[in-house]
């Protein structure tokens, strides 16, 4: 290897107990038998630290891409090339992991094979877009990588304008507040857009986001532009045994200021006998007493999922939470499958009409109205398509009577139907 | 070679997508998929969920330094196979997660992960996983590969 960069500002980031990713490159550098990785770790480590030093980034995208796709590599080409040759090309592959991010040790190692015989020895699992990240790869080495993976089972996520790799959380797999079957779910809305991932031809990103309840653990209600989160139609249950045991366990006044007062609609209500009375149609299932009293409490039987569209981080418009488009659906059958399905491409077909270039969904729903989205992707208006919960009782009654004469009118009819 | 010749010689992509979870899974997950009960609390870092069935899982969570070397790869799959039942997940946030079958693997695992300089902890009310977006945590990991540096993060 050519001499050692000197590092001084990066071994900084080697103090404290948390483990260092400079102490990791830096093993790549020292311990690992391939030259061409101690290189390239050794340049990437130079190039770093002359980032710290100058206060600048010398990273510049481009085109890199793998034989019949449009995406799913990170193209980084050096600006200081010439001073830190072996990391002069330095592009990351999006690879989409399993469904909730399950992997058995024998295929991490076979990744990690792959990577080493190609790549740098680098990865992350996973980046905030939900794929496995391979960072550092040369030009060439990039279709090198992808084959041999691709052989094996693994296919590169979504990088650009285009659908990208979904995330569900870990929901029906080991817990016990999991509403929907958020594996099916992802692998389902994903698999069907698989072209859409690799082909990039749409307004600007989609997200697609799978939470099993509310406690919405894959936060996509603030970064999906489709996020479909678990949640139930009918009572909570509320197994009374439990909730006396936890009772006598924690104390009354544990209970009443833990749970009871933290209700945001004060639904709840500890009874003399240390059992729990639920007001369940006031319920707007913030998960809290779910989640201090597990053994207690848990969602009900009649399980679906709601449907929100156009959550995402800042960009044309600051950040948007995502509102609901779907208050309820079942989702059993395949018969329900395929609506969600055909909702999903529904949105996506208008959207790829009507969004502006570079604008997500849930900035064109609030440039041409909820209204106007909601008949482009045939949704019925619905009063219980909320933004927030109400927390003020004023309304606004302009229009009132006509809205009702139509709200009843339809629900005549679809009583007919 | 010509260029028709180069395009010959690569090969098409098979567009299988998001992969099966449920092969990778630790087999009491999958064995009572959708019939968990509920859930405690041991310790930090530590979860135990119980189903229906009476099936217990214990799971060990562990911070990482989330750019992995292979290196750090393969001690986590090292440390897995020895004193785990061979089954990871990670955390959105990065976090590693070893499921188990049995109570009595939950101690040698912590001491294992900890001696090697992987903190556990991250579950209920303590410090999780500190996390950046390859151009977030701006004056880090974007010098490492993001141009974007310091720009905010619109995911």
């Amino acid at each position: 290897m050519a001499d050692k960069h000197n590092t001084p500002m990066l071994d900084e980031l080697e103090h404290g107990p948390w483990p260092s990713f400079i102490s990791g490159i830096k093993r790549l550098r020292d311990q690992h038998p391939q030259e061409r990785i101690s290189n390239m770790a050794n340049s990437l480590l130079g190039q770093l630290e002359h980032s710290y030093e100058t206060r600048k980034g010398y990273w510049k995208g481009g085109t890199v891409s793998v034989f019949g796709y449009g995406s799913g590599i990170i193209p980084r080409f050096s600006e200081v090339g010439d001073a830190f040759p072996e990391s002069r090309e330095f592009h990351t592959l999006r690879v989409q992991p399993p469904a909730g991010n399950y992997y058995s040790t024998s295929m991490l190692r076979q990744l990690g094979e792959s990577w080493e015989k190609h790549g740098s020895g680098l990865q992350t699992f996973h980046g905030q877009t939900g794929n496995i990240m391979f960072i550092g790869s040369t030009t060439e080495n990039t279709q090198h990588f992808f084959d041999e993976i691709n052989e094996y089972g693994w296919d590169l996520g979504g990088a650009g304008p285009c659908v990208r790799t979904g995330m569900c959380c870990v929901g029906a797999a080991r817990c016990e507040q999991s509403n929907i079957d958020e594996i099916k779910i992802h692998r389902t809305l994903l698999n069907n857009f698989t072209d859409d991932v690799h082909r990039p031809a749409l307004p600007y990103k989609f997200k697609f986001k799978v939470s099993g309840c509310p406690n919405d653990c894959v936060n996509s209600i603030e970064r999906a532009d489709c996020a479909i989160i678990g949640t139930w139609r009918d009572d909570m249950k509320v197994d009374q045994e439990e909730v006396k045991d936890f009772v006598e366990k924690k104390g009354r006044k544990y209970v009443i200021d833990n749970v009871i007062t933290r209700c945001p609609t004060n639904c709840l209500s500890l009874k003399d006998d240390d059992t729990l009375e639920v007001d369940n149609r006031n319920c707007v299932k913030c998960m809290h007493c779910l989640n201090v009293m597990p053994k207690a409490l848990s969602p009900g039987d009649d399980k679906g999922a709601t449907i929100l569209m156009g959550g995402k981080r800042t960009l044309k418009v600051g950040d948007l939470m995502g509102t609901v488009v779907v208050p309820f659906m079942k989702l059993d059958t395949e018969e329900d499958y395929e609506k969600l399905t055909e909702l999903a491409e529904e949105t996506i077909d208008f959207w790829a009409e009507n969004g502006l270039e570079h604008e997500r969904c849930g900035e064109m729903i609030e440039r041409i109205g909820l209204v106007n989205f909601l008949d482009g992707i045939g949704l019925e208006v619905d009063p219980n398509m909320v933004a927030d919960p109400t927390t003020s009782s004023y309304v606004r009654m302009d229009g009132w009577d006509d809205e009702a004469e139509k709200w009843f009118k339809e629900k005549l009819q679809a009583a007919e139907a | 070679m010509s260029e028709q010749n180069a395009q010959a010689a690569n090969r098409p992509p098979i567009e299988t997508g998001c992969p099966d979870a449920f092969q990778y899974m630790h087999p009491v997950m999958r064995r009572n998929y959708g019939q968990w009960a509920y859930h405690e609390d041991p310790r930090p870092g530590v979860l135990k969920h119980v189903a229906h069935s009476g099936d217990a899982i214990w799971t060990i969570r562990a911070g990482t330094q989330r750019i992995l070397d292979v290196t750090t790869l393969n001690l986590l799959c090292d440390i897995g196979d020895e004193y785990a039942d061979g089954y990871v997940r990670f955390t959105i946030r990065s976090n590693i997660e070893y499921m188990v079958d049995k109570e009595s693997k939950v101690g040698p695992l912590i001491v294992e992960l900890e001696k090697n300089g992987f903190v556990v902890g991250g579950t209920k009310k303590f410090c999780g996983n500190d996390i950046s977006y390859t151009g977030l945590v701006a004056l880090r990991y974007s010098w490492n590969r993001c141009i974007r540096g310091c720009e905010s993060y619109d995911g």
